[in-house]
């Protein structure tokens, strides 16, 4: 262990100028990595937090979606809506299906998801009478009763008689209906109610109501993803905003991070190449293979270890002017943590970096001793 | 002793292989100072890097004081060198950014030995070598004859019983040389064994043996009656 402090302190005395240089450059990339990566990952929630505080509604609007594009989110973000339960819908249900279709007269109407939530009275009777022929069961006739479509009713696996809670109420299911492609409804002025969203049906524009905006942005981005047509949500415009800094800071993220891998390069070339000859000598006269690697990986390992550290805390500092300049930009109060976890993966990164091109530049050394005396 | 016995050393080129030594055998008592001489080319240095362990053997067995040498795994080649070998480079191989005294130090750090007992133990070399005012200048500004010294003197700092010296005097004038020659000659009166490569055949001359190599053959082999 003494032979290996003697000879890296040495060492560290030759290469003292060089080190240096490449150990500020790699400092102040790092800082500046670990101060854009901390905005960045909190550019969402700071987002989410601001607008949870500014508005309580939140929506995403998707064109011409029906039922069907919606089955796979069922699957991930209904799981709450258990037909047969008493958990309540609201609880563990993410959002509720409103569906708007605007009439001819440019009456917007909301339809709710699975069931109907209405207010019965004799008006509404005597519309619905219009299509009992399509209706097995009855229609209902208090708020505890529904009648559900038949892809909802099928989907569901439920019989007339059954109980089902939605959206935190409970009903008993009373009818099924069958829905038809042309039925209008412009006569339903100012109801609420169908079952219009468990059908296959397209329809010109269905919303999606959530709790919070954490909820919507991650809505919109799967709908994106799928393929559906995403109309518009709540404060879409800082939505824009912040993704197009993000891909702004990722693109410099990027950037930093081939900086900061070339440096490293030039790091571990730079001592074989001119520590090369240094190394065969110190072989000759006794050092082993272990000498050797303990001596060099020690060296720049010590040397990342305190680039690391002082690039944390110069990176703290970075944290706080971007922060101040995310503020500026995105006109909202933006905290942004420092990424606790960036020191550990850029040293795990570094070593990993740091052995690899080892090998590679290893493999370039000569077979033998003897080789290198003559080489040189 | 050192027991080389039919050692053959092969290269491979672009054209095929070519043998560098083949077939040979010799060996060396404690305390001789054997010249090895020969052409360029005719395997000499790859008989003494063969010696130093500095390179492999494709045919034979090297033994030293009892021990193949080349059996021994890296760990135990470093080991054996640092202890029992002392190497003397045409070119010096001097690290040019050390002190003369970090340079001479190098093999005692090496061999685990740290603090005062180095400090008198280098300057007792350097004595040796008269280099004692020049111990805190670095290599890279020494002259040829200077860097060469302290080369010797690193090269018996850890008290080797081998020196090996590859054309010791290839880099340096007359006098220098004489100054060289003259330092082997008393590194053997102290009982130490030298080997030493030239093509110099003058050279050759202040040792007690001269073995002549040619195309990686011993042609000759014939005690020095008039060594200087």
């Amino acid at each position: 262990m003494k032979k290996v402090w003697y000879l890296t302190k040495s060492e560290f005395k030759r290469l003292k100028k060089s080190f240096i240089i490449i150990a500020v450059i790699l400092t102040i990339f790092l800082a500046a990595l670990f101060g854009i990566v901390s905005v960045e990952t909190d550019m969402m929630r700071n987002l989410c937090n601001h607008l949870d505080n500014v508005s309580d509604d939140f929506y995403v609007s998707v064109e011409n979606a029906t039922f069907a594009d919606f089955a796979v989110a069922r699957d991930s973000f209904l799981t709450a809506f258990d037909y047969h339960s008493d958990i309540v819908g609201a609880d563990g249900t993410e959002f509720k299906y409103k569906q708007t279709i605007v009439d001819d007269y440019g009456i917007e109407h909301n339809y709710y998801s699975y069931g109907q939530t209405c207010y019965v009275n004799d008006a509404m009777k005597n519309s619905l009478s219009a299509y009992d022929e399509r209706l097995t069961g009855r229609w209902m006739e208090n708020d505890y009763e529904i009648c559900l479509s038949r892809y909802v009713y099928d989907k569901l696996n439920a019989h007339l008689g059954d109980a089902v809670t939605i959206d935190g109420r409970s009903f008993t299911v009373v009818g099924v209906f069958d829905w038809e492609d042309n039925d209008d409804l412009s006569n339903m002025l100012g109801y609420t109610y169908f079952a219009t969203i468990g059908d296959n049906v397209a329809h010109e524009r269905v919303i999606v109501e959530v709790e919070n905006s954490s909820r919507m942005f991650e809505l919109v981005r799967y709908f994106q993803r799928h393929g559906l047509e995403v109309f518009d949500f709540n404060s879409q415009w800082m939505y824009d905003n912040i993704t197009e800094v993000q891909a702004a800071l990722t693109a410099v993220v990027a950037v930093l991070c081939i900086v900061i891998t070339v440096t490293l390069y030039s790091l571990i070339s730079m001592i074989f190449r001119q520590r090369k000859t240094h190394i065969c000598r110190l072989k000759i006269l006794g050092a082993t293979n272990g000498d050797v690697v303990a001596v060099y990986c020690g060296i720049i390992v010590a040397l990342l270890l305190c680039v690391v550290i002082v690039a944390t805390a110069l990176g703290i500092a970075f944290n706080v002017y971007f922060m101040d300049l995310c503020e500026q930009l995105l006109e909202f109060t933006f905290t942004a943590r420092f990424n606790v976890y960036a020191p550990f993966v850029a040293f795990g990164a570094f070593c990993g970096v740091t052995y690899l091109l080892w090998l590679i530049v290893n493999r370039k050394t000569k077979a033998s001793l003897a080789e290198e005396i003559r080489y040189e | 002793m050192i027991s080389i016995d039919k050692v053959s050393k092969k290269y491979k080129t672009g054209d095929g292989e070519f043998y560098a030594l083949n077939d040979v055998t010799l060996n060396i008592d404690n305390g001789e100072f054997v010249a090895i001489v020969g052409k360029s080319g005719s395997g000499k240095s790859t008989l003494l890097n063969l010696i130093g362990t500095l390179d492999s053997v494709t045919d034979g067995n090297i033994t030293v004081d009892g021990q193949d040498v080349t059996k021994l795994d890296d760990k135990a080649l470093a080991l054996f060198r640092n202890r029992n070998l002392g190497f003397v480079f045409q070119s010096f191989y001097l690290e040019p950014e050390y002190t003369v005294y970090e340079n001479v130090e190098l093999p005692l750090i090496l061999a685990g030995r740290f603090g005062k007992a180095n400090a008198e133990r280098v300057n007792e070399v350097l004595r040796l070598v008269e280099l004692t005012d020049k111990a805190k200048n670095k290599a890279k500004n020494l002259s040829g004859g200077e860097s060469q010294r302290v080369a010797i003197a690193r090269a018996i700092v850890n008290n080797p019983d081998i020196i090996l010296a590859d054309e010791p005097c290839g880099n340096l004038d007359t006098a220098n040389s004489e100054n060289i020659m003259h330092i082997f000659k008393t590194l053997h009166a102290q009982g130490k064994t030298v080997v030493m490569v030239t093509h110099d055949s003058e050279e050759a001359q202040v040792a007690s043996r001269i073995v002549t190599i040619s195309d990686g053959h011993i042609v000759s082999d014939e005690r020095n009656p008039s060594s200087k």
